[in-house]
């Protein structure tokens, strides 16, 4: 069954705004992509992660219809969608802009809706809808070749959305951005979440950890693991970190804390920092502190860094 | 059909626009205009010492022939942006994901630079015209000789934007261009020195220079109207195979 746009960009409501079964993507002697399932919840932002050449581009572009799967099959919306139907339905902003420097932005968005099929009043619709969406008012009767980094990625992102679609792919729209314009973008696309379900690839794990709800990992072409933020750093978190402000933590009690419970203890400054690799809740472990009489003042879980999960997740994924 | 030629008009128009805010088109009008101006100079003084022969044979003949040869230099840098640019850009893409089949944009593509290329062409006009003030009647050839012209630079500007499909790089574009546009002119020089007469009638046929000299001479032949359209659909499909071949 296929998805037959009837002009607009009609499609049916589901939970699922974009599903991959079983894609691979071979060139002749290269498996870029290998078996990659995942899906991406509607109304979502869905972070796309992987270090460089693991395929994430690849992906992007065949879920766009940019390139044809070698096997496996998309569906969008919960249905069944080839490569034709699919560019007609996503909206893409490639990694490097697809803007014309020469021309003027709301003429360069106007052209797009053109290319689209859109006319007249639904083209003036769509093209204020984006201006509007990417704040891009102020600038719309300039060129685009004048305009700075941040809004030319304004004005990738206002091409996107000229399609109409509720399905926006955006390849790193914050690489090579000041700490102004990332900020920007990405309130930006917080304020496109909900209305529009977003897969969104960045090497920025902290932007990921930001705006994103769900995440998906891949590294040499193979899916490492996908599903929320929380469920992915639990499952790739190899150690629990509390962190301890006490004033009569004794010998006795580290002594006991590393025999009984397993947990490495070590001390920064005023605060110790309790690690262990076991499955220790932090109840059980201030119940334990407070009947040692330790004097805790301050005690929290440190949660671990996407950074760390992602590397973690790397090296099983690689293995 | 009409959403087939408004998606060509669409792209043309853009293109066309484009085109007119670079500076290069200029740059090339004004430089073939000056060539060809004191080329016509030339001729025409050149054949006031003639007694024999007609200005037809002694100026519009070379001016024509001139003029096919410095299109052979310019289409190569008119077409070289065509797809190259749109790579390098990475608007390549926004083409490629939009309603608009392949042969949709290239067709818009080919008539736009077609567009600048008559640009260049109307300035020309002036040529025949200031002949016409002293005497000069013989439009029909006049008219053959610029059919001509239009129906090679359309192989040229396919050509062209063939070579552009296959790059990201203008320069390469425009060196591989012009060098595929100089072997089928070149192909002319096999087929004189053919001993088989059956080979170098072919080698004849594949030539561009046998057929846009038949149109300077006055004669439109069937075959040469096949060969112009054929070469020239033949690169544009070219064009599409090698965009289609992006998608694997």
């Amino acid at each position: 069954m296929f998805i037959e746009p009837e002009g607009e960009n009609t499609m049916p409501i589901s939970t699922e705004a974009i599903g991959l079964v079983g894609v691979s993507k071979a060139y002749p002697g290269v498996h870029a992509l290998n078996d990659i399932n995942f899906s991406v919840q509607t109304g979502r932002v869905h972070g796309f992660l992987g270090p460089n050449g693991a395929g994430k581009s690849t992906t992007m572009n065949i879920i766009t219809g940019l390139l044809h799967e070698s096997s496996g099959s998309i569906r969008l919306m919960g249905q069944e969608c080839p490569p034709s139907q699919r560019k007609k339905l996503i909206g893409y902003l490639h990694e490097q802009p697809p803007i014309y420097p020469q021309m003027i932005v709301r003429k360069y968005l106007e052209f797009v809706a053109a290319l689209y099929g859109k006319k007249d009043q639904e083209a003036k619709r769509s093209v204020d809808y984006a201006i509007d969406a990417c704040g891009l008012s102020q600038v719309v009767e300039r060129m685009i070749g004048n305009l700075s980094k941040g809004y030319k990625q304004r004005v990738g992102i206002a091409q996107a959305l000229v399609l109409g679609s509720k399905i926006l792919i955006l390849d790193e729209p914050t690489v090579g951005l000041d700490p102004v314009s990332v900020t920007e973008i990405r309130n930006l696309i917080q304020n496109l979440k909900g209305e529009h379900t977003v897969l969104l690839s960045s090497h920025l794990l902290h932007e990921i950890s930001l705006v994103c709800d769900d995440i998906t990992m891949i590294n040499h072409g193979r899916l490492v693991a996908t599903g929320t933020l929380d469920e992915i750093q639990k499952r790739f978190s190899s150690a629990e970190r509390y962190i301890v402000r006490a004033d009569g933590l004794s010998s006795e009690t580290i002594q006991s804390l590393e025999k009984d419970f397993g947990i490495n203890c070590l001390q920064e400054s005023k605060s110790w920092v309790l690690q262990t690799s076991r499955k220790i809740e932090a109840k059980e472990l201030l119940g334990f502190l407070v009947n040692q009489k330790s004097g805790v003042t301050e005690f929290y879980q440190d949660e671990t860094q996407l950074e760390d999960v992602f590397k973690q997740a790397m090296n099983e994924g690689g293995q | 059909m009409s959403s087939f030629i408004s998606n060509i008009w669409l792209m043309t128009k853009k293109e066309v626009a484009d085109s007119f805010s670079s500076s290069l088109v200029y740059v090339l009008t004004g430089l073939f205009s000056l060539l060809i101006g004191w080329l016509f100079y030339n001729y025409v003084i050149l054949s006031s010492e003639m007694t024999a022969g007609t200005l037809l044979q002694s100026v519009f003949n070379p001016i024509f022939g001139n003029m096919n040869f410095i299109f052979l230099f310019f289409a190569p840098l008119l077409t070289m942006h065509s797809f190259a640019l749109e790579k390098r850009q990475g608007t390549l893409g926004l083409l490629l994901l939009s309603n608009l089949s392949h042969i949709e944009i290239i067709l818009g593509k080919f008539f736009a630079v077609m567009v600048t290329t008559l640009f260049m062409l109307s300035f020309t006009l002036i040529l025949p015209l200031i002949l016409a003030i002293a005497g000069y009647s013989e439009w029909s050839f006049i008219l053959t000789g610029y059919l001509g012209i239009v129906f090679s630079v359309c192989c040229y500007v396919a050509v062209g934007i063939f070579a552009s499909s296959l790059t990201d790089n203008p320069v390469i574009s425009a060196v591989l261009s012009f060098c595929i546009l100089l072997g089928m002119m070149l192909i002319v020089l096999s087929a004189n020195a053919s001993e088989n007469p059956l080979v170098g009638e072919i080698l004849s046929y594949i030539a561009i220079p046998f057929h846009y000299e038949g149109f300077i001479r006055g004669a439109i032949k069937s075959y040469s109207l096949i060969y112009f359209a054929s070469v020239t659909g033949f690169f544009l499909w070219l064009s599409e195979r090698s965009l289609e071949s992006r998608n694997w």
